[in-house]
């Protein structure tokens, strides 16, 4: 046994907004919004051509734009290994449908996606994200919805993110206390009560401020 | 709508939920600077707060502020009356507390760089001025608290409302936060009403009010009042 | 309400906000039930997460409108990429991943599961509640998340349908465990929180 335990009820909210990685490379300093446009012209990119090629291609080209600005391609490829099961099942169900070929190729093209995702947010803050959400969500005030309104959700949610994660890891470890740890339902009801309480005390606060929207 | 009016009054008040009446208060003038609401949990001291700035309204009856109406007239009253709840987390919904004061000021100040300065020179009024820029969901439960009493004081209301505020916090924390409470009310000459569970805090008011089962129990000098909310809970754990 | 129509005040601008709220954290809700450790199951992968259990209880919780809105919230954010679907993956690049169609169907799956348990929650008896909410949270996935996941695969993965209806098979067991579980969640919660049902 180890004579030193990890500090655990910080984990949760690292393992949500920890991932930038810090610097001050170039990636860093593109604005948000470049950033989410050309990764949406490549993914369509890819994802029309479907050639491995060039799915390599890009794939090779993140790896080496990411070491550019300062994030080690260690950290672009760390997402790899969150999700290898999912990427072996893919393997193994291209081999049993599919032939050796056309599983290179559906690989290649989910890897050069995902791996292109992850470079953005590496290199991007969540509320910056934000802003160009804000951005593309102003058209819908023509079809009578408010923008602002819907900004402000995108806030609360932001918020509510590191603050649920602390109470999903709390109520983790009363289901272990009380030796529930497999009922999804005693891991979910605190939860849950957690998340309407949170809910309606940030309603409320917010009301008493007369904030209802965030303007530009 | 003449400033001579009293500050808060209530007037043959009554608030339903459904059938159930949550509280029942026939005429109530407050004009005191420091006023405490104390009783069991339950009883009603939420609901008589939040009719103050209008977040509860009165199923029968009428609530001023001022003269100001708290329904007809919610948003003059929400001006005015400045709200600090119990949770500290549920109170910020920026990434930092100065960004959160800014928001505050999104509809009253235009121009950004002065959005900019007053949340700054609010925050230090208050004495965090090194917690601006720091992720509000790392602070701890009473810097969050001040942060949230930061964005209500920004807004410059003339009667600030707190429901247990320092019930999530420690003791050091409490003392910090009412401490700082006392001061402002002093420099600013605000109205200050606190609900609490906390007897010597509830002391501290020229006011008290008890709220039991709906209905305001007893009104007066603190000493009194909190010691009828003593006898009274003794009786009923007793039986 | 109560009160008159014509007077309208901080409490109905509180309704308004704390239904804002309620969107705003239920997205978050989804998120990190997301974050629970992936179990992929089956031939193609697809993770099973208690992501679709948290989009259910969006509906069940939130009825219709609002749950649709906090699952298309957590869709948009998640593709514009911050790393919130599960295994913290994000970005439009999940589209070209097998869960694709799956993401894509969250909001009307709330939608669905919503209007069902709404009609549900205001019409039955409370003893009725649990199975009536189960139905609900199983229809809205029989009727959006699985047909929408299995086009994505087929789209994706390069399978025909059939292949595709196939691999969707082994996520049947777990998406009835947890339909159950959200149905025996939100039943209490409503219970103990009539005010949620006062809204659409």
């Amino acid at each position: 046994m180890s004579r030193r335990r990890r500090p655990r009820p910080l984990r949760a909210r690292d393992q949500v907004f920890g991932r930038t990685a810090p610097g001050n490379g170039i990636l860093h300093r593109t604005p948000a919004w470049a950033k989410v446009a050309v990764l949406a012209a490549v993914t369509v990119t890819v994802l029309i051509l479907r050639s491995p090629t060039v799915s390599l291609g890009v794939v090779v080209a993140v790896l080496l734009l990411g070491a550019a600005a300062g994030v080690p391609p260690v950290k672009v490829l760390r997402l790899l290994r969150r999700i290898w099961l999912l990427l072996a099942a893919v393997l193994a169900a291209q081999l049993l449908f599919n032939d050796l070929a056309g599983a290179g190729e559906v690989l290649s093209r989910i890897i050069a996606c995902l791996l292109g995702a992850q470079l953005l947010i590496l290199t991007t803050r969540p509320h910056d994200l934000l802003g160009v959400f804000r951005t593309l969500v102003l058209p819908l005030r023509w079809v009578g919805l408010s923008p602002g309104r819907i900004a402000l959700a995108g806030l609360v949610m932001l918020r509510a993110i590191p603050y649920l994660a602390d109470l999903a890891h709390l109520a983790h470890r009363q289901t272990q206390a009380r030796g529930l740890e497999h009922s999804i339902r005693a891991r979910t009801v605190p939860l849950l009560t957690g998340s309407v309480d949170y809910a309606r005390d940030t309603g409320r606060a917010l009301a008493a401020r007369g904030i209802d929207q965030v303007r530009r | 709508m003449t400033s001579t009016s009293s500050e808060i009054r209530l007037e043959s008040v009554r608030v339903l939920a459904g059938e159930r009446e949550l509280l029942a208060v026939p005429s109530l003038e407050l004009t005191e600077r420091r006023i405490s609401v104390i009783g069991p949990n339950g009883g009603g001291k939420s609901t008589l707060l939040q009719l103050f700035n209008g977040l509860t309204e009165p199923t029968e009856g009428w609530v001023t502020v001022r003269g100001l109406d708290t329904i007809d007239q919610g948003r003059q009253v929400r001006r005015r009356v400045g709200f600090v709840f119990s949770n500290p987390a549920a109170q910020l919904v920026m990434p930092t507390p100065q960004e959160d004061v800014e928001l505050s000021l999104q509809r009253t100040v235009r121009d950004r760089a002065e959005r900019r300065r007053l949340a700054a020179a609010c925050l230090t009024e208050l004495g965090i001025a090194e917690l601006a820029d720091r992720s509000s969901h790392e602070l701890s439960g009473g810097q969050q608290q001040l942060a949230a009493l930061a964005t209500v004081l920004i807004q410059e209301p003339e009667i600030v409302v707190l429901d247990e505020p320092t019930t999530l916090l420690d003791l050091v924390n409490a003392e910090r936060f009412t401490g700082i409470l006392d001061q402002l009310a002093a420099q600013k000459g605000l109205q200050i009403i606190t609900a609490t569970h906390d007897l010597q805090l509830a002391a501290r008011a020229e006011r008290c009010l008890l709220i039991d089962s709906g209905a305001l129990h007893s009104d007066g000098a603190p000493e009194t009042v909190i010691e009828t909310y003593r006898s009274m809970a003794a009786q009923r754990a007793a039986r | 309400m109560t009160s008159s129509p014509l007077r309208r005040g901080a409490a109905q601008s509180a309704h308004r906000t704390v239904d804002i709220a309620m969107i705003g954290v239920f997205a978050a809700l989804i998120a990190v039930l997301a974050f629970a450790p992936p179990i992929p199951v089956g031939s193609a992968g697809v993770p099973i997460t208690l992501q679709t259990l948290g989009v259910a209880l969006a509906g069940l919780t939130l009825g219709p409108w609002r749950g649709a809105a906090a699952a298309g919230l957590y869709l948009a954010l998640g593709l514009l990429g911050l790393p919130i679907f599960s295994g913290f993956a994000g970005g439009l690049g999940v589209l070209a991943g097998p869960s694709a169609g799956y993401l894509l169907s969250f909001p009307l799956t709330a939608l669905i599961t919503g209007l069902i348990a709404w009609a549900v929650l205001r019409r039955a008896q409370p003893r009725w509640w649990v199975p009536l909410l189960f139905c609900a949270a199983a229809a809205g996935s029989i009727l959006a998340t699985h047909p929408l996941g299995i086009l994505g695969m087929s789209f994706t993965l390069d399978v025909s349908l059939q292949e595709a209806f196939l691999m969707d098979i082994v996520f049947w067991p777990g998406d009835l465990a947890k339909s159950l579980a959200g149905a025996g969640a939100a039943a209490l919660l409503h219970r103990t929180y009539p005010m949620l049902l006062a809204r659409r």
